[in-house]
């Protein structure tokens, strides 16, 4: 699950075009984020269950693939269950989920799991093409709705030095949540932070990672409980 | 609201409070702020609500083309009464920040605001 996880500094755009595999159970959904996406991007493969995508994943190896949370096959475990089929191929493709779920617990699933990041169905063409570049570069892809989850899920009370670091938010971290929750893009983050995009896209990759490897169990109650509301 | 006006609106929503009548006064004012977003601004509309024992707050954001208050109509209330004077009478405050990317609403309540005032 961790492979991945170092090489969110340095790396920008892919060269060309990225190769991507579309996952979704639902075929009108996938032909239409076909046309949607820029002409860079390689649709190489498509799914519609679980067993489909991790079959089409080993033998594509894709540099993205845009993961439906919700997915019948398998275990039942829908998306977190094709990246944890995959797992072997997690420092070479990464994973960027998408939903229209609301269900805290399976979108925190999918991210444990290895997912880039989370983005909701409602997302334009060009905003899910920069978001494919993102991530295929080594960044975190991270949505309104996601970044409500992780200030939830963490409180919105900044670390003291006395917290374990994976089980908190820095103060910065914090201010870039709250804004990327507001809707802002990273580019209007840097700006009104007065930091750069490569900052931005650090501090977010950091809490990606503190998302994933925070052990603190209230991140699983949490999540479970919210399922409830 | 995304059905009376064709806009999509993204919701989020952290942490959970009690309501009282003065949220009430919060959640009116930011339906004026959502209404105008759709009507006025443009592009996805995302609002974003945080609460906590201290205090309440909304943020309305659009990517439309942007305003200033100054050059709205002194006969239009919309923005003045509904939102401003609606969050000022209820012991919170509103801040508009517009630039040509779009606008944001701020709309703030803290807890105490409810002993504040009584009803507007």
């Amino acid at each position: 699950m961790n492979t991945t996880l170092g090489t969110g500094a340095g790396t920008a755009r892919p060269a060309n075009s990225v190769r991507v595999v579309i996952v979704d159970d639902h075929a009108i959904f996938r032909s239409g984020l076909k046309a949607d996406l820029d002409a860079s991007i390689h649709v190489v493969g498509e799914a519609a269950t679980v067993e489909q995508a991790i079959a089409v994943i080993v033998q594509q190896r894709p540099d993205v693939v845009l993961l439906d949370v919700h997915l019948p096959g398998g275990l039942g475990g829908g998306g977190r269950e094709v990246i944890a089929g995959s797992a072997a191929l997690l420092s070479t493709t990464r994973f960027l989920a998408l939903s229209v779920s609301d269900a805290a617990e399976d979108v925190v699933a999918v991210i444990r799991a290895g997912a880039r990041g989370y983005v909701t169905k409602t997302i334009s063409g060009a905003e899910i093409t920069d978001a494919v570049f993102r991530v295929a570069g080594g960044d975190a892809v991270f949505s309104p709705r996601l970044a409500g989850f992780v200030l939830d899920a963490f409180g919105t009370a900044p670390a003291d030095i006395a917290d374990d670091e994976l089980d908190k938010l820095s103060a910065r971290e914090l201010e870039v949540m709250r804004l990327i929750a507001r809707g802002y893009s990273y580019k209007e983050v840097a700006k009104e932070l007065f930091i750069s995009i490569k900052t931005v896209e650090t501090h977010v990759s950091a809490v990606l990672r503190k998302l994933q490897l925070s052990s603190r169990h209230e991140l699983t109650k949490w999540a479970a409980e919210r399922r409830l509301l | 609201m995304e059905d009376l006006l064709g806009n999509a609106v993204e919701v989020v929503t952290v942490g959970d409070a009690a309501m009282t009548e003065a949220h009430e006064a919060l959640v009116q004012a930011s339906r004026e702020a959502m209404l105008n977003a759709s009507r006025h601004g443009g592009g996805t509309v995302s609002v974003y609500l945080e609460a906590s024992d201290g205090q309440a707050e909304i943020f309305i954001k659009d990517r439309g083309p942007g305003f200033e208050l100054g050059d709205v109509p002194a006969d239009r209330l919309g923005i003045r009464e509904s939102i401003i004077g609606r969050m000022k009478r209820h012991g919170g405050s509103a801040a508009i920040l517009s630039t040509g990317d779009g606008t944001e609403v701020r709309l703030r309540l803290p807890a105490a605001a409810e002993h504040a005032e009584g009803k507007s």
